[in-house]
């Protein structure tokens, strides 16, 4: 038994991947074309033409491998064990360049991930990591996490999301979501280990009063507890609970660099649709988008106190996360980075009903320190700035974005950012912090055009106690500075100039080529 | 002695000596911190009712599509 080795352009890739699947996991002549065109072409048909694909067979694949063990080899049938292992390059390119010293680099800038084929007919995609760089209209940004991968005995490494289809039987869509964000963070962070469908089995096996294979899907409230089993501090939300808060606190999270499980239904129109998927990023945000974002005054939660302090200090304050934009979904029905809107999440599908789906929740797979939640941050970043806003002849408008992101990729960022005042950012930057801060950072709608904002309020994330300023690190507001003064629990203001800063914009992954 | 090459320390020792340094003490500074303090709490009051609610409304559904 020998790995062959096949290297094609995309063009061929029916015919390619359609010789293999009847070649190495038997699949029918005859049904092959209708297999290739309803399951695996919409996943090739996402990738840029110039693509180049190198087939390897034989391929373990460690997730498959686990459902085998675990399922597929306890039943009659005979199941193969290996998978076929498909990698996808920029450009043509010859066996020989992988023998060749000379060629490595290029081939390594060249690498755009891989996709596996898993002898599960009609589910035949398996795990994948696929970079935005190798799909048409990438146009977005994203969560991605850097995987280490080996194509033809060399080794590569790639930055991607991970994706893999449902096969109805180890893993439904429950189960991917959490394969894909443990996925995720366990290759990104090592206080993470990424989690197998027989781990995850085994997670919930105290909570299951009946057998857990072949699966039937999982409670969104046992996503949530296998989650923190897995070391977070999850929190879950509810459209019909948070209301007019919801997508707004969701585009929050995403903008913190957070990958969320959400559920969609179509209950409302008395469905039997459920299902799960993960929102990683959202599209880049363009001109006219920012232009149409309306006034945070609109917002049915701001007190009367708060509404009559924006007019006496003519200040209009409109929030970054309502800004009307697509979101980037992982979905295991559909090839990976999916551009859709909140509000019709699965437009995207050709079925009817599914179509009319919306989203119900979703659940952030929070650091479990993060005390202070979202929404707390942004009330306290509104106020805030409402409050120690000094009153101006003109009206001033400022666009509110609020995210979260961990002080080291911060201050690194921060460090080199040329364009941020040298004083304010040296007490920043010499400021101990927790592992983690809210950032609210003050723009208006023509600073941020230029992707830059003019005031900035820094929270302790750890800080649950929200009284007397306690969360607060520091503020830049109007030429002042505000920071509290530790041992007197008193607020002190110091006149200090902030030159409009490029924002921070590293808790997603740019992608435009 | 080695001397600190950081820089806050000096800044805002320098802010202090220019007299740009404002403590916010006073009554109306007071009642604006309790304002602030009054309604983070409601805040949190719904927050935690919302995400009590949240889960529960969780509970009965299965993901499976």
């Amino acid at each position: 038994m020998n790995i062959e080795i096949y290297i094609v352009a995309l063009a061929q890739a029916e015919e390619l991947i359609s010789q293999l699947l009847i070649k190495e996991f038997e699949a029918g002549n005859s049904l092959c074309k209708t297999l290739y065109k309803t399951r695996i072409k919409p996943h090739i048909n996402i990738l840029k033409k110039d693509s180049w694909l190198v087939a390897e067979t034989n391929y373990v694949d460690k997730t498959y491998r686990n459902s085998f063990y675990n399922y597929y080899s306890s039943k009659s049938n005979s199941y193969k064990k290996n998978c076929i292992r498909i990698s996808i390059f920029k450009d043509n390119l010859e066996y020989s360049d992988f023998r060749n010293p000379k060629k490595e680099k290029e081939l390594h800038n060249r690498y755009r991930g891989f996709f596996i084929l898993r002898p599960t007919c009609p589910n035949f995609i398996g795990r994948s990591i696929i970079s935005p760089e190798a799909i048409n209209n990438n146009n977005f940004s994203c969560c991605t996490s850097n995987f280490k991968t080996t194509c033809n005995g060399l080794k590569f490494s790639i930055d991607g999301f991970p994706h893999a289809t449902q096969d109805n039987e180890t893993i439904t869509c429950a189960e991917t979501s959490l394969w894909a964000i443990m996925e995720y963070f366990g290759n990104k962070y090592s206080e993470y280990c990424p989690a197998l469908p027989s781990t995850i089995i085994k997670t919930l096996n105290h909570l299951s009063y009946e057998r857990q294979i072949p699966s039937k899907g999982l409670r969104i409230e046992h996503i949530s507890y296998a989650l923190k089993q897995f070391g977070f501090g999850t929190r879950l939300y509810s459209r019909k609970n948070f209301n007019t808060q919801f997508d707004q606190l969701l585009s929050c999270y995403v903008e913190s660099g957070v990958p969320l499980i959400i559920g969609i239904d179509n209950e409302h129109i008395n469905g039997s649709i459920r299902h799960a998927l993960l929102v990683v990023g959202h599209e880049d945000i363009t001109e006219d988008q920012i232009d149409k974002v309306y006034s945070r005054t609109l917002n049915p939660t701001m007190t009367n106190d708060q509404k009559k302090l924006l007019n006496t200090k003519k200040i209009n304050i409109y929030d970054y996360d309502s800004i009307r934009k697509k979101f980037i979904f992982i979905d295991d029905n559909h090839p990976v980075y999916q551009k859709a809107t909140l509000k019709d999440p699965a437009k995207h599908y050709e079925d009817e009903e599914w179509k009319k789906c919306k989203i119900t929740h979703f659940i952030v797979p929070l650091y479990p320190r993060i005390y202070l939640e979202a929404l707390e941050a942004k009330a306290y970043a509104t106020d805030f700035l409402i409050r120690y806003h000094t009153k101006q002849s003109t009206p001033t408008d400022y666009v509110l974005r609020v995210f979260l992101a961990s002080t080291r990729s911060y201050k690194a960022k921060l460090a080199l950012n040329t364009s941020f005042d040298p004083k304010p950012k040296a007490l920043i930057l010499e400021k101990p912090m927790a592992k983690f801060v809210w950032v609210a950072e003050l723009s208006d709608k023509e600073l941020i055009k230029d992707r830059k904002a003019k005031g900035l309020i820094l929270l302790d994330a750890t800080e649950a106690n929200i009284h007397n300023h306690k969360p607060l690190i520091m503020a830049f507001i109007q030429g002042k500075m505000f920071s509290l003064e530790k041992i007197s629990g008193i607020l002190d203001n110091s006149s200090l100039d902030l030159s409009p800063f490029f924002i921070y914009d590293h808790n997603l992954k740019p992608y435009n080529s | 002695m080695i001397k600190p090459v950081s820089e806050a320390e000096e800044i805002k020792a320098q802010l202090q000596e220019a007299g740009k340094v404002v403590k916010l003490d006073s009554e109306e500074h007071i009642e604006t911190m309790e304002k602030m303090n009054k309604h983070l709490l409601r805040v949190r009051r719904e927050l935690q009712i919302n995400l009590n609610k949240s889960k529960d409304a969780a509970k009965n559904i299965i993901l499976t599509a």
